[in-house]
Order: structure tokens, then C-alpha cells, then sequence
């Protein structure tokens, strides 16, 4: 057979391992929120060093082919290390950090040569490269295939200039995967290429952005004839579009919650803490209307995991839309957070808009308000899901488009003149 | 609708499920399609006695496999818009099954299994559901007594069987009563669900004879059937979703308007996409309340209350979007799509309405008490 450790006898390596290096978790702890505190390039540095300690031992990509970095195991090894690390705290990356190894990384499996992949997949797993997307463009972004950021070839490799936004964590970031416009004598799908781009090489400025929480997260980045060598392409020159749907696919995956591992519906556990803290403070807790409010989000909130685990089943046996299910997971996410965020307000009242200094707890449901449209607009629209349930899953027909069988260059002359003559 | 007359459309079934959903759909084509539930109304809503032993005679009716299967084909009874009372069979059977008497099991569970016999269920008037409780029994010397009034019992006047929980002294009692009894009138009620007639039933010093009594005197537990029930009631409006979203989406397809299919707009397919979203969820949420009733998780009762919330409000939004985008047609009475609207709606409120679903939940996490729960 193989020489693979059994899954019981990884757990416990796992176990005694993670006892020995890691810091365990508290019982209770204390409620966080996105743009809470800010993550340093110093701390993301120790962060580094610890998951760097966590690949040396064996534990990072444990079903990656063993040849790009990985251990080569089976899911059901992954599932019992994550069981295991539950309890301490892992190295916490950030955004990027999952965005490098659940988005970008997977694409390079899928797309990359070998030689790319052996360059650059063990140094991911290790935190050596931390990796972003670099998608959007600031004119482009549910309309992905019309980027303008171009690259032309030079010199053994290519001159990429553009702009990039909405990149998160990309000010800690080493890397980005970045849609580029190769050609733009052919339609638009048909001219764009994938590259690797150093946020450090000349030419390349990468600029935080200030954010509705107040908080610097995601950046831009300005592109003034970065010299990217051919090597460091990812894909068929022209056959950008086909990497960007595994990209758009693995981004669904990682904002709306992995379907095709095998899932396990837990129970509903308790009651919307959010809610109920808010009605607290609002003196409103034995209200009956209130009660219909919270019950009413912490039955969505179940909702949408009971939904994920379906979804899953569904995959599993074959259903027509196969991947393409995904949509409903991110659309479901996209519709039942902002409602929860807009319940709590509603329930809040004035306690929810309103607190003392140093109320950290007061301070995260307001960030959690105005994060809670995060899943709706990132990685794909509400409306760009709805299109795309309704056209691979319902078979609906396509809305007619007028940048079909044109030229790029054509379709973007005319973007600029209705531009110009409102 | 005007969609139906067209080939029925493949349907993609769960591989597990798939033998099962289509003996059921071959049954209920054969001797239930909707021009006989229609002409089953029009004559007034009687009950379908050759339907019901037929389908009993193909073991579709009180069904005795497991409550995944009979998920299954509430599923199906759901989409064909059956009007029959197989979620009442069903839990007769399950209750005479598990603690009924050795005379309950040799006399009426055989003729109930076999169809020849059906039950109601007075499922409104349960103590400790939905709030209220009118129903009670007294001890005089020479029987138990019954009095008091079930609303909006389905089917009671063809019924052979009424089965009915009452209250008895400190406990709850339940018991399967011969229609037939003296004492009983069932006045007919209207109702938004044409298909199936509704009675109040009073019952006016009823005496009960011992045989009536189902499981011990004043220790009812009614949860495991209120559970049970509402599995399968949220299975028949996902049966019933599901065809109004798949005629929905197969007219948006073929109905042109401004040159082109209706579905191609995206403020038309949006809309049917979100009720695509509303039965995954539904169904998802079926599911979990099956497999949490079926493994006795301690959560059970929570899950199956979050269940039947979610899947009455999204039944009823599912309704409205196939309802727009049918437009005019919809309105028209020859037009099935107001049958299931009707259904739909009236089992919203069937075993605990989404609110009174979302106040147990509170009462569950003592959030509140279970007074004003109910």
C-alpha cells in the first residue's frame, strides 16, 4: 500500500506537536470583528514565523502533492488536524493569508506550469510568499473580463501597466495573481492572461485604501511598466478567462464556506449572541416583537449552513449544476448578513448606534453592521450570483449583450464616448 | 395553468430518492392528476375513497417505512396537490404502531392501513400548541366524557376516526375517536384551501368508550407526532414550491415579450432565482429537521420549529414570485397555480404559524416564558 501514516496515529502527532509549540486558545474569547485592529506588517511577521514552524513540522498543505511542499494525505487527515488545532491558536494571516492558499494557490495547481508551482507553492505554505488577487480594476469589477490593465511582451517577458483595486491585505502581501489584457483586437474574454507580479519589483506602487470601517485593509496598486518575466505567467497566453472562472470559483468557495469537503450540519447553538446583547442594552429583552427579530436571523443564520450542507450532498451525487451550486451558498450569505446586521440595528436602537469609550464589545457590532455588506458586493455580486444560478442552474436564457463579437478596443471606445456625451 | 398542458419537463431526483419519488408520481398521475383534485372540489371536497386504498394498496398510504421515506412521498403529495389526509394517516399509524392497545392494533389499524378507514386530526386544538385549548374529558361512573370544540379539523365529516388530544384533569390525554360517536356535529367552514374541507367539530358529552384511549391516560406526549408532522408538511410545500418554480421557470423560457424570452431580464430572472433560493432552503431546512427528529438530537424540537418557520415564509414568497411572473394568467380560476397558492399559504399556518414557531424558539432558550410563548 503506502507509507502513509494512518489517520489516528496523525492525529496524535498532531496532538502532541500542537501541545508543544502552540498557544492555546482561552475558553471564553473576547468577540472580534473585521477592522477591529489593525494588522501590522510586524505582526503579520510573526505570524509568518509561526506557520513557517507549523509547515517545517509537516502540518501545512496536508493533501497538497507532496511535490509542491504538501503531505500528500487525505481529507479526512486535514479534518483531523483542524479538529485538533481547534484549541490553539494557529497563525492568523489575515485576508491574504487566506486568500493566498483558498484562492490563488489553487489556481496555480490548476493552471501553473511545473516549474512555477515548484517555485512558488512550497514558499505559500510556508508564509515565505503571502499572495493576493490582484482582479479588479477600478472600472472593472463584476464585469471582470473588462479590465484595462494591459500587459504587452518585451524582451523575454512582458511591460504590465494599469491599476488594480480592492486587493485586500496587499500592503503585506508579496505576491499578486493579476488579470491582464494581452490583446485587445479580440473580444473581450479572448485577450487576457494571468501573471505573477512582486510587490516589491520596480514599477510596481501598492497604496493602502482607507475603508468604511475606518480601518486600511484592502490597497491599490499602480502598475508603471512593471517588467514581469514570461515564467511567471499563469495560463495559455489568450486563456486568461478560463483561470479566472477556477479563481471566481475558488473565491466563491472561500467566502461563502468549502461545499465539497464532506460536511456535518452542527446545531444551532445559541441564540444570536449579538442580538440578544443588543436587546439587552436596549431594555428591550422581554419584548415579543424583539424575540420575533432574533429568532427570526438566528433561524437564517442556521439556514444558510443547513443550505451549505445540502448543497454539498447535492454536488456529491451528481446534480447537473455540479460546481456552478456554489452560487446559492454565496447568494444565501449575501442576503441573510446584511439583513442580520440590519435586524440588529432595528433591535439596537439607540444602544446600537451609540457607546461608551472603550466599549470594544459596542464598537464590533457597529463594524459588524458595516462589514455585512462584504459578502454581497465581494467575490461576485448578489446580482452577478443571481445570473449566474439563473443561467447554469435554471437554464434561463442570457440577457443580450452588446460587446459580443466586438473588438475590446471597440467596445472600450465607445465606453469612453458615452462617457464623454452624457 | 396554461404551462401544463406542455410534456412534463425532466427532473433531476436525488439518486437515493429517485425509485421512491417516481412510484409515487406514476400513483398519483394515474389517479390523483389535478383535473380530479379539481373535480374532487368542485363536488364539495369529499374524500377520494378508491384513490385512498389504491394508494394503500401500493403501501403509499400510512405509510409504514421510515420517516425519511415518507418525506419523500409527502414530497410528491405536495407537488401533485393530493388533497387526501395521508399526513393524518400517517400518524395514527405511527402512534397505534408504537403505544396503541392490542384492540386499537387488531381492530382499526388493519382497515386503517389497508384504506378502507381514515382519520382527521382535530391537529388545532392541541394543549400546549398554538394556544388553545378547549378540548377537555371528565371521569363520571360510567365513561370518560368528552367535551368541547376542534376547529378547522380537515376532512372530519367523511372521516371515520377523529383523533384528538384533550385535556384531562392535570395531564393531556389523546384518543382516536369513532366519528360515528353520539354527540359529535362537524359544521362545515370556508377556507382559502378549496381542495380540502374543513369542519369545526363539537363535541357535546361524548362518551368514550375504553378502546378510544391512546397510550397512557393524562401522560400524552404529543411532540414526537407534532415533530413527525410538521416533517412532513414542510416536505408537501417543498413538493408544492418546487412545481410552481419549475412551471414558473419553464414559462419565463417561452414567453416572449419585447422580442425576446421574459427570463432573459434579469428583474424577471432575479426573481426567480431568489425563489430557487427559497426551496434549496427549504428543503435544506426539511432535511435537518428530518435528520434532527429522526437521530433524537436534544436540539430536535428547536430545529423542527426553525423548519416549519422557514419554510412557511419561503413557501409563501416562492408563491408570490411564480404568481408574478404567471401576470394575468394566474388570475384566472381554470388556472391551477391558485390551488397551490391556496395550500401553500393554508399550510403556512398548519401546525404553528412562523411566528408561533419563532416565540417557542425564544421560550426553548428561555428567552421568554412559555406562557407568552403561546
Amino acid at each position: 500500500m503506502n507509507n502513509y501514516p494512518n489517520v489516528d496515529e496523525f492525529r496524535l502527532s498532531a496532538r502532541a506537536w500542537l501541545a508543544q509549540n502552540l498557544e492555546r486558545r482561552p475558553e471564553t474569547e473576547e468577540r472580534s470583528a473585521r477592522g477591529l485592529t489593525h494588522r501590522t506588517v510586524e505582526d503579520i511577521a510573526v505570524h509568518r514565523a509561526l506557520q513557517r514552524r507549523v509547515y517545517e513540522a509537516g502540518f501545512a498543505g496536508i493533501t497538497w502533492p507532496v511535490e509542491y511542499g504538501g503531505r500528500g494525505l487525505t481529507p479526512e487527515h486535514e479534518a483531523a488536524f483542524r479538529e485538533e488545532a481547534a484549541v490553539f491558536r494557529m497563525p492568523d494571516l489575515g485576508i491574504a493569508g487566506i486568500v493566498s492558499i483558498e484562492v490563488c494557490a489553487e489556481v496555480m495547481l490548476k493552471h501553473a506550469t511545473e516549474d512555477f508551482k515548484h517555485r512558488h507553492l512550497p514558499r505559500m505554505l510556508a508564509a515565505d510568499e503571502i499572495w493576493v488577487e490582484f482582479f479588479s480594476d477600478p472600472a472593472a469589477g463584476s464585469d471582470l473580463a473588462g479590465v484595462v490593465t494591459t500587459a504587452v511582451r518585451h524582451e523575454g517577458g512582458w511591460l504590465l501597466n494599469g491599476t488594480k483595486v480592492w486587493s485586500s491585505g496587499a500592503y503585506y502581501a508579496d505576491y499578486g495573481l493579476c488579470l491582464a489584457r494581452t490583446d485587445w483586437d479580440v473580444p473581450k474574454h479572448k485577450g487576457l492572461t494571468w501573471f505573477a507580479v512582486s510587490t516589491s519589483q520596480p514599477g510596481v506602487t501598492v497604496e493602502p485604501l482607507r475603508e468604511i470601517t475606518g480601518d486600511v485593509e484592502f490597497c491599490r496598486e499602480i502598475f508603471v511598466d512593471a517588467f514581469i518575466p514570461d515564467e511567471e505567467r499563469i495560463g495559455e497566453v489568450g486563456s486568461g478567462w478560463e483561470v479566472a472562472t477556477t479563481a471566481l470559483y475558488f473565491e466563491r468557495e472561500a467566502s461563502s464556506g468549502r461545499l465539497t469537503s464532506a460536511q456535518v450540519l452542527a446545531g444551532p447553538g445559541a441564540l444570536a449572541p449579538d442580538l440578544v446583547e443588543l436587546a439587552r442594552r436596549a431594555g428591550r429583552i422581554d419584548d415579543p416583537h424583539v424575540h420575533q427579530l432574533i429568532v427570526k436571523s438566528h433561524t437564517d443564520d442556521f439556514a444558510v449552513r443547513a443550505l451549505g450542507v445540502r448543497l454539498a450532498r447535492l454536488m456529491q451525487a451528481g446534480h447537473p449544476a455540479g460546481a456552478g451550486l456554489i452560487s446559492y451558498s454565496k447568494l444565501a450569505q449575501g442576503l441573510v448578513q446584511p439583513a442580520h446586521a440590519k435586524a440588529a440595528m432595528a433591535i439596537g436602537g439607540e444602544a446600537a448606534v451609540c457607546w461608551d469609550v472603550g466599549d470594544r464589545l459596542g464598537l464590533t457590532f457597529a463594524l459588524d453592521y458595516l462589514n455585512s455588506r462584504v459578502t454581497s458586493i465581494a467575490g461576485g455580486t448578489n446580482e452577478i450570483q443571481r445570473n449566474a444560478i439563473g443561467e447554469r442552474v435554471l437554464g434561463l436564457p442570457r440577457e443580450p449583450v452588446m460587446d459580443k463579437n466586438k473588438s475590446f478596443r471597440e467596445v472600450h471606445e465607445l465606453a469612453l464616448q458615452a462617457k464623454e456625451q452624457p | 395553468m396554461t404551462v401544463a398542458v406542455q410534456p412534463k419537463p425532466p427532473r433531476w431526483l436525488e439518486p437515493d430518492k429517485r425509485e421512491l419519488t417516481l412510484a409515487t408520481e406514476a400513483i398519483l398521475d394515474e389517479t390523483m392528476p389535478l383535473s380530479r383534485v379539481r373535480a374532487l372540489t368542485d363536488a364539495g371536497g369529499g374524500l377520494d375513497r378508491a384513490f385512498v386504498q389504491r394508494a394503500s394498496a401500493a403501501g403509499l398510504f400510512a405509510w409504514p417505512g421510515s420517516l425519511a421515506d415518507a418525506a419523500v412521498i409527502a414530497e410528491e403529495w405536495g407537488r401533485a396537490l393530493a388533497p387526501e389526509p395521508w399526513i393524518e394517516a400517517h400518524i395514527v399509524r405511527d402512534l397505534l404502531t408504537q403505544i396503541g392497545s392490542d384492540t386499537q392494533r387488531e381492530q382499526a389499524l388493519p382497515d386503517l392501513i389497508n384504506g378502507t378507514r381514515v382519520a382527521a386530526w382535530a391537529s388545532g386544538d392541541l394543549p400546549g400548541y398554538w394556544g388553545r385549548e378547549r378540548l377537555g374529558v371528565t371521569s363520571t361512573s360510567a365513561a370518560l366524557v368528552l367535551n368541547g370544540k376542534a376547529s378547522s379539523v380537515q376532512h372530519a365529516a367523511d372521516a371515520d376516526y377523529i383523533l384528538l388530544a384533550a385535556r384531562d384533569g392535570d395531564g393531556v390525554s389523546q384518543f382516536l375517536v369513532p366519528s360515528t360517536s353520539a354527540g359529535i356535529r362537524c359544521e362545515r367552514r370556508e377556507g382559502l384551501d378549496i381542495t380540502r374541507p374543513r369542519y369545526d367539530v363539537t363535541f357535546d358529552n361524548v362518551a368514550l368508550l375504553p378502546d378510544a384511549l391512546i397510550g397512557a391516560r393524562g401522560m400524552a406526549d404529543l411532540e414526537r407526532q407534532v415533530q413527525h408532522a410538521i416533517v412532513l408538511v414542510t416536505s408537501q410545500t417543498v413538493g408544492a414550491m418546487r412545481l410552481l418554480l419549475d412551471r414558473a421557470v419553464a414559462y419565463a423560457k417561452t414567453r416572449f415579450a419585447f422580442g425576446r424570452p421574459i427570463g432573459s431580464f434579469q428583474a424577471v430572472k432575479h426573481l426567480l432565482v431568489e425563489a430557487s433560493l427559497g426551496v434549496e432552503t427549504s428543503a435544506a431546512m426539511r432535511d435537518a429537521a428530518l435528520n434532527a427528529v429522526v437521530a433524537g438530537q436534544v436540539d430536535a424540537a428547536e430545529i423542527v420549529s426553525m423548519a416549519k418557520s422557514c419554510v412557511a415564509r419561503n413557501g409563501i414568497e416562492v408563491a408570490h414570485a411564480a404568481w408574478q411572473v404567471f401576470g394575468g394568467i394566474a388570475y384566472m380560476w381554470e388556472d391551477d397555480f391558485h390551488l397551490y397558492l391556496r395550500r401553500i399559504t393554508a399550510d403556512a399556518a398548519f401546525l404553528g404559524s412562523a411566528d408561533w414557531h419563532h416565540a417557542r424558539i425564544a421560550a426553548l432558550h428561555a428567552l421568554s416564558t412559555p406562557e407568552s410563548a403561546a
